[in-house]
């Protein structure tokens, strides 16, 4: 195989959670507005308007992105920046945001699952533009955005992707992301092929990891067959077109885009309250990667169910509850595979539902005292949807029957009604005698102690 | 009839709101063709005076019920023309009050109109306006700039009281040329919001009247915090009240303005000053203000970079023309030049520097106020040249040397009229530490009552 050595570095673009815009009072819920209702003198640039106060509760998201991501948080006062250019979508003539010449993010140095995050800052999203039909919606303009810059260490598309889902993840465990927002990215490509180095190429605009994989393969053959014929990359802008899957030249670097950075006169410097942070601090969960150790080790349970378990952050709470009460490779199966199963039966997340974890301790105490069989504890959980009830009341009827006459008299009854497998099973059927045994089971209602039953059934008929 | 005497006669129910409306409107109508100080009247206003005077008949209206107050053309008052004198927004109907537009209308005060100005506030003689000229009322000179309409009408006896934005001089200048009152306040005294920037970060609206009383008045009532500009500060007002109040003062002349103006608007201002001071026992002294020679050169980059930026909005796609495809030669002249040094190869040569000379000015400001409590200077630094005289840019911008270390200092200042030299208006400018309003008006009212 050839020698090539890649460089892959991502700037991504996530919508932080809040119920208002970054400098105005407007509402964030631009997906199920109609277009342009969500609009007020500032986030439409009518002239005199001025921002008002950055919107705190989007700091401390970004603080708290900050932190789960490793990075330090600045001690010097962010400085909010003008980032100017002339387009449709941007109806001030400039972006505020706390990058570019002179900026001080919020975070810096971090490190994330190997990958060391350059910087986190903040910035307003433009408005949407439609080039087909030239109509803007303003609903979204001015909404409070995250950029997580990370250097360039990444090898390849897979180990992006990879990365990509874990940081979706870890970010929504601390609600700071809206997930169905989905994520944009920038894409920074460069390879070294045969000792020949190409320079660094930019990918603008993708808009899933879907995309951001797709444009990374293409950039690696791309720039290697470029660097094969003995030709240069040179440092460009480029974007990718979804529909053809390639990327396509945007401007080279001669034409680099001239914001004329200014820090805003309207907006004060924000200073970093450090009491605020240590407070944010505390609420920061563990990411998945140290939870996922955790569980292995503290429970004992397989790492496969530990990994659904961190999946989501309410369900390996839910199960830290569970197993702190009952035994956890019990606790471990029945949350991974019998309480997501009547979830994904139902098209229900677990903070969707009301699911007790007392309730859920019952059953499985009930289940783990051989009170109940594992038939009637599923049965029971299933009906945990919408809501859960104390199954030890519920279920006074449902107890398992271990009692060796109560279930003798049951036998007995059942052997009267079905003389012919009786006698089957005395003249040498087998399956008779599992027939038999089901017939006591259905009049128990699946209550019979089934062990216990055999027991009876084969010394009555010997 | 001073502010407070109209009042008076309002309350009084000697003078209603539609009588003085009424009058305005008259009088407006025949002599402003001259003056051309109106670049719009508010269709509206003798309803709203009706409708005021039916407020203070039930006893209900507010502290400037039936005054008419005219409003710079860079201020918004819905439905009237936010239109800066330009042609880029010619059309422009503002969409939403600013918040002095709201704060005036709560305590029952009438706008009378939009007045003329310097396109997009950049001008210091009144000539730019894409709607013409300003004549001045009081002189055969420039009416001054850029609020050049707004001093002009109060001058002319069109309206009671008037806004206009000050960032270099804007309203003091035109202030001086035109024998009134105006003042620029504390920078973050007065919200911003509904004001068309020139420059953010030394843009001020402030007042113009006939008496010290109406300035004082319509200052406490516009000043307050303000949640959308961010830049603003919480104030008690009510300055009228107490604006007769007399203290031992040190009052300080400097000769680093001295050095700056012509021998005889400077002797003027001296002697003024030293009979103040004589009659009102305030000490008289000296203070040296080295860096103020380099306000000029420091406002000018910052004016230039603010305005191309706060300028980007009118790409002509939502509202307007695109400015730059319609805009008179020195808003031209801003914008390029903006444009142009606050690219990324100089590296903040210009503007952080000039950010830092600022800095400069306003410590140097608030060493001298740890010694006195007021400096005195002229207000315009040389007699203003005629309409249509040409002169160079560098001559127009040396119109502001006596009132730009104030906007870049952030403190208050106010040009009051202090005498005629050969029948041309000069003005006298008090200046005092940043928020501290209320001193600036007890002086200003013990050198008016010298006059009267």
């Amino acid at each position: 195989m050839e020698q090539s050595k890649i460089k892959i570095g991502l700037e991504i673009h996530g919508y932080l959670t809040t119920q208002e815009k970054l400098f105005c009072r407007c509402p964030t819920n631009y997906k199920t507005a109609e277009i342009n209702t969500n609009i007020c003198p500032v986030c439409t640039a009518q002239p005199g308007s001025k921002p008002m106060l950055p919107n705190h509760e989007a700091l401390k998201k970004v603080i708290a992105i900050s932190l789960m991501l490793g990075c330090k948080i600045s001690d010097l006062p962010l400085i909010w920046q003008r980032k100017h250019y002339d387009w449709p979508d941007l109806p001030k003539g400039f972006q505020d945001t706390t990058s570019g010449a002179y900026a001080v993010p919020v975070g810096t140095d971090g490190e994330f699952l190997g990958i060391s995050i350059h910087h986190v800052h903040i910035e307003e999203d433009p408005a949407r533009w439609d080039p087909e039909t030239g109509d803007i919606d303003y609903n979204r303009c001015g909404m409070p955005l995250v950029e997580i810059v990370t250097n360039p260490e990444f090898k390849d598309s897979k180990q992006a992707r990879e990365w990509l889902n874990h940081l979706v993840l870890t970010l929504s465990y601390i609600k700071a992301l809206d997930k169905d927002a989905g994520i944009k990215a920038d894409v920074n490509v460069s390879v070294n092929f045969e000792g020949r180095q190409g320079d660094r190429v930019e990918v603008k605009n993708l808009n899933s990891i879907a995309s951001i994989e797709k444009a990374i393969d293409y950039e690696i053959m791309r720039q290697i067959e470029v660097l094969k014929k003995g030709e240069k990359i040179k440092r460009e802008t480029r974007t990718f077109s979804d529909i053809q899957k390639v990327t396509i030249a945007m401007r080279a670097k001669e034409e680099t885009e001239e914001y004329r950075y200014i820090p805003d006169p309207d907006l004060p410097l924000v200073e970093i309250n450090k009491k605020e942070v240590a407070e944010i601090e505390k609420t920061i969960p563990e990411s998945p990667k140290a939870k996922i150790n955790r569980f292995v080790s503290k429970y004992g349970i397989d790492e496969k169910a530990a990994r659904v378990l961190a999946s989501s952050m309410e369900l390996a709470d839910f199960f830290e509850k569970i197993a702190k009460k009952t035994s956890p490779k019990l606790a471990a199966y029945w949350t991974t595979i019998e309480l997501l199963r009547i979830l994904n039966w139902n098209k229900k997340e677990l903070n969707e539902v009301k699911i007790e974890p007392e309730h859920f301790i019952e059953l499985l105490e009930l289940l783990e005292n051989k009170k109940i069989t594992e038939e009637v504890a599923k049965h029971t959980l299933n009906k945990f949807i919408p809501k859960s009830f104390s199954p030890k009341s519920k279920l006074k009827n449902a107890e398992r029957i271990t009692d060796k006459n109560e279930l003798e008299v049951v036998c007995l009854q059942v052997f009267k009604n079905n003389e012919k497998a009786v006698q089957d099973y005395k003249g040498g059927e087998e399956k008779a005698l599992h027939f038999l045994i089901g017939q006591a089971m259905a009049a128990t209602k699946g209550r019979a102690d089934i062990k216990t039953v055999r027991e009876i059934i084969l010394k009555k008929l010997h | 009839m001073e502010i407070k005497e109209k009042l008076q006669a309002i309350k009084s129910k000697k003078l209603t709101a539609e009588q003085n409306v009424k009058q305005f409107l008259e009088k407006i109508k025949i002599e402003d063709k001259k003056i051309n100080s109106f670049i719009q009247i508010n269709p509206d206003a003798l309803k709203e005076a009706i409708g005021i005077d039916k407020k203070i008949k039930s006893g209900k209206a507010g502290k400037l019920a039936g005054l008419a107050i005219a409003v710079k053309s860079n201020i918004n008052v819905k439905g009237l023309l936010a239109s800066c004198a330009s042609k880029t927004l010619e059309n422009y109907k503002a969409t939403y009050d600013a918040d002095v537009i709201e704060k005036i209308k709560a305590e029952d005060g009438i706008i009378i109109g939009m007045t003329n100005m310097d396109e997009f506030a950049c001008g210091s003689s009144g000539e730019t306006s894409a709607f013409g000229p300003v004549k001045n009322p009081a002189a055969d000179i420039i009416p001054g700039g850029s609020s050049s309409g707004s001093a002009a009408a109060v001058s002319a006896g069109f309206c009671d009281l008037a806004l206009g934005s000050d960032t270099g001089g804007s309203i003091r200048n035109p202030a001086s040329n035109c024998n009134v009152i105006g003042l620029k306040p504390s920078y973050g005294l007065v919200s911003r919001y509904g004001l068309i920037d020139l420059a953010m970060s030394l843009d001020q609206i402030g007042t113009f009247s006939n008496d010290v009383h109406g300035s004082a008045l319509l200052l406490g009532i516009i000043a307050g915090k303000d949640e959308k500009d961010p830049t603003t500060f919480e104030s008690k007002g009510g300055y009228e009240k107490e604006i007769e109040k007399n203290s031992k003062l040190k009052v300080a002349l400097s000769p680093d303005f001295e050095k700056l103006c012509d021998k005889g608007i400077y002797a003027l201002i001296k002697k003024k000053t030293e009979e103040a001071c004589k009659k009102n026992g305030w000490k008289l002294e000296q203070i040296d203000l080295k860096h103020i020679d380099l306000a000029v050169q420091s406002y000018y980059p910052i004016n230039y970079v603010e305005f191309f930026s706060g300028t980007r909005k009118f790409d002509g796609r939502k509202y307007g023309f695109r400015i730059e495809e319609v805009c008179g030669p020195e808003v031209l002249r801003r914008i390029l030049g903006g444009s142009e040094i606050s690219k990324a190869e100089y590296h903040g040569l210009y503007y952080r520097n000039a950010l830092k000379a600022a800095q400069l000015i306003k410590q140097e400001f608030e060493a001298a106020f740890k010694k006195v409590d007021a400096i005195v200077c002229p207000t315009v630094p040389k007699i203003p040249h005629k309409i249509g005289a040409k002169i160079s840019a560098e001559e127009m911008y040396s119109y502001d040397a006596m009132t730009i270390p104030a906007n870049l200092a952030g403190i208050p200042a106010i040009s009051i009229p202090a005498g005629k030299i050969n029948k041309i208006p000069v003005g006298l400018q008090i200046m005092v530490p940043a928020f501290n309003e209320l001193r600036m008006f007890q002086i200003a009212r013990a050198f008016e009552k010298m006059e009267k």
